[in-house]
């Protein structure tokens, strides 16, 4: 069946499963960094809405390299919000993530309305420049940047003192600030990047995937990621391997044709795929030890 | 000597409320005020974050002044004002309680907005494919309601206890599945193929009359109110009520109320104390579900009259920001139900009435979910601060 095998594994898929994998990707990333660093952080959903629609915007009003940074800015600006009220108020980090959420529902609504005049949707947007690779066609900068990014981010986590800081802070946080690290200041540092890989990945998808914002175009990708996060086992490698499995799912909504499946169950795959993932690994993997506990900074033992 | 602090679960109660039966009233009122604290300053923050919103995107003190009476006349003083309140709030107390049922035992269930979706999906099937008369019609209906919710809770249920799957992600997912089924079902099987030309939706054929729940609006007027006869409030608003009666009863005064709420509160105590922790989270969940399959019945039986694509309607994500508010009581999801509907009311005043765009009343709702988890932390370390210094004062 060579037409089962070009919806499968053929060059266009593989293409469209490499722009799918990039912003689940950067929000498994920022999510590894956060969880290592001992917070949850389930408004990683919220942040890459933000990111899709500040992306969008700032490139709508100063081109599409300033769309990411704004979109970062603004990805980093929302986590502020979750790491005070996580990290210093200690509430319920679960609590907080679904409140972010909730917020992104209704605050880019407004915000489209004021700036594009309408709700849902903003004008198209300039994207940047593409490179061609042979066979795979034309493709995002932010492709190659993804990967740069990704090594980068096993670097500092496993390689550098401030990795090894932070992670503490998630396995043990009385022994590590025993030790002297700062376990405040390093959840801070893990929540604050967990939400700019957020809005780069969701500017990502408004600017370089769709070329404009649309409500809703997210799709639930950050609760992809954090099944992600689990199937990778809280490690860079592990979310690379596991954004590549559902970016590939979610190309097959794309391509994948089967006349006895209706297409709108073809359109479920990857929330299909995250549940069964979840049914069989969860059990099966490590998450940091103090992750979701509330710490309180020079309280006695 | 300092016990390490850990957050409470999400539903819950401060230790202290156990503590609070067993002092006088006087100390009971003080405590009943610091928790009513924490809502009245969430609402202050959220007016105050509300209007800033207005003042710098309008630049123009008069469509503020312009909104806040909207918000008097159109959202409370208005004739039918309090009819659509209580429509709106419909939904939104029986979504409140299938969240702070699993909000007891610990549980999130973020999947209400999937589960009330495939709920109204079977309560229109039962009511469209099904003839009988009234009184057997309409209690199937809405048990066909109960039992859809249901159904979509058993996957995300079964994952948790039998997978250790986190309910978080489980539930969302499945509200993506749901609308996969939704939009196969109602643009193919469930299609009401009579309907023609451009205005033609993807919808089912009507419910039978004899599925459908009668208004509110004569019994409200003869009571002194003076609604309009087409004003949405039906009899499943006294459902709510009374379902939210019973959820405060079961919670607080039976045995599977207790083991719910110990199970909330320290799940490492159920199993010592005999409690099947597994069972209990699997029933928590499923009658979670089970209520969440009734918020889409106010919609599909009362005002619409079939099912239609754009059946998820955020209900269920508002039903998690009324648990929260209303602290996992009855009493308190119905004021929180009561308070969101509200915003809804003045939202569609604002739309009408003024230049501002009506959304300023979604990043309120936002603004409350926010700042009432950080106040109700606040009070909750003050009072315990209180009883410590009270503690030493004794010893």
């Amino acid at each position: 069946m060579p037409e089962i095998v070009g919806q499968l594994i053929g060059f266009a898929v593989i293409a469209s499963a490499i722009r799918a994998f990039v912003p689940l990707f950067l929000a498994t990333l920022g999510a590894v960094f956060n969880e290592r660093s001992g917070v949850v952080n389930i408004g990683i959903d919220g942040m890459m809405i933000f990111g899709t629609w500040f992306g969008a915007w700032g490139a709508l009003r100063y081109g599409p390299v300033a769309g990411f940074v704004i979109a970062i800015l603004a990805g980093t600006a929302v986590a502020l919000l979750h790491a005070i009220v996580t990290v210093t108020f200690r509430v319920d980090h679960i609590i907080s993530g679904v409140a972010i959420n909730i917020l992104a529902l209704g605050i880019p609504r407004f915000l489209s309305i004021v700036a594009f005049g309408q709700g849902t949707q903003s004008p198209a947007v300039e994207q940047l420049p593409r490179f061609s690779l042979p066979r795979l066609g034309e493709m995002s900068p932010i492709v190659p940047l993804t990967l740069v990014l990704g090594v980068a981010a096993w670097f500092v986590l496993n390689r550098t003192v401030f990795g090894l800081r932070l992670r503490s802070a998630g396995e043990n946080p009385r022994a590590a600030e025993s030790l002297g690290v700062r376990v405040v200041a390093m959840r801070y540092a893990g929540v604050l990047l967990s939400g700019a890989f957020a809005g780069l990945a969701g500017a990502y998808i408004s600017i370089e995937l769709v070329g404009q914002y649309n409500e809703g175009m997210n799709q639930g990708r950050g609760f992809i990621a954090l099944a992600a996060l689990i199937l990778g086992n809280w490690t860079v490698g592990g979310a690379a391997l596991a954004s590549l499995l559902f970016g590939w799912t979610e190309a097959l909504t794309v391509f994948l044709r089967v006349s006895w499946i209706n297409n709108a169950f073809i359109q479920t795959l990857p929330y299909i795929v995250t549940l069964i993932v979840l049914a069989l690994f969860f059990r099966r993997v490590r998450p940091p030890k103090a992750v979701g506990q509330a710490y309180e900074a020079g309280a006695p033992i | 000597m300092k016990v390490e602090e850990r957050p409470p679960a999400p539903g819950a109660e401060p230790p202290t409320e156990a503590v609070a039966s067993r002092v006088g009233w006087a100390e009971r009122a003080s405590q009943l005020g610091l928790q009513l604290l924490a809502p009245a300053i969430s609402l202050l923050i959220s007016a105050v974050v509300g209007a800033l919103v207005i003042l710098i995107v309008q630049r123009n003190v008069g469509d503020l002044a312009d909104v806040a009476s909207t918000m008097w006349d159109y959202g409370l003083a208005n004739r039918s004002a309090f009819a659509f309140i209580f429509g709106r709030a419909t939904p939104f107390i029986f979504a409140g309680i299938a969240v702070a049922i699993a909000f007891k035992a610990g549980l999130f269930n973020i999947g209400v907005e999937g589960q009330y979706a495939i709920g109204a999906l079977t309560a229109a099937i039962v009511g469209t494919k099904l003839s009988a008369p009234t009184v057997i019609h309409l209690p199937l209906t809405i048990l066909a309601g109960m039992a859809g919710g249901l159904a979509w809770a058993l996957i995300p249920a079964l994952l948790k206890v039998y997978r250790g799957a986190h309910e978080v992600i489980s539930t969302i997912m499945m509200n993506y599945v749901a609308n996969g089924l939704l939009l196969y079902l109602l643009s193919g099987p469930l299609k009401d193929t009579t309907q023609v030309g451009a205005i033609a939706q993807q919808r089912t054929v009507p419910v039978e009359d004899t599925a459908k729940v009668g208004s509110m609006v004569p019994f409200f007027n003869s009571i002194g109110f003076n609604f309009r006869g087409s004003s949405p409030v039906t009899w499943l608003f006294l459902l709510a009520l009374v379902a939210a009666a019973v959820y405060a009863f079961v919670v607080r005064r039976t045995r599977f109320g207790f083991e719910l709420r110990v199970l909330g509160i320290n799940p490492r105590a159920a199993e010592p104390a005999g409690i099947r922790s597994n069972a209990m989270m699997m029933k928590a969940m499923l009658l979670s579900g089970a209520v969440a399959g009734l918020a889409g019945l106010q919609d599909l039986l009362g005002f619409d009259g079939y099912m239609k694509l754009d059946y998820v309607r955020g209900y269920g994500f508002t039903a998690i920001a009324i648990a929260l508010l209303g602290r996992n009581t009855g009493i308190g999801i119905v004021a929180g139900a009561l308070l969101f509907s509200y915003l809804d009311r003045a939202s569609s005043g604002i739309g009408l009435n003024t230049g501002v765009p009506k959304e300023v009343t979604i990043i309120m709702g936002g603004v409350i979910i926010l700042t009432i988890v950080v106040a109700y932390e606040l009070v909750r370390r003050a009072t315990a601060r209180r009883q410590l210094k009270e503690a030493h004062e004794r010893a």
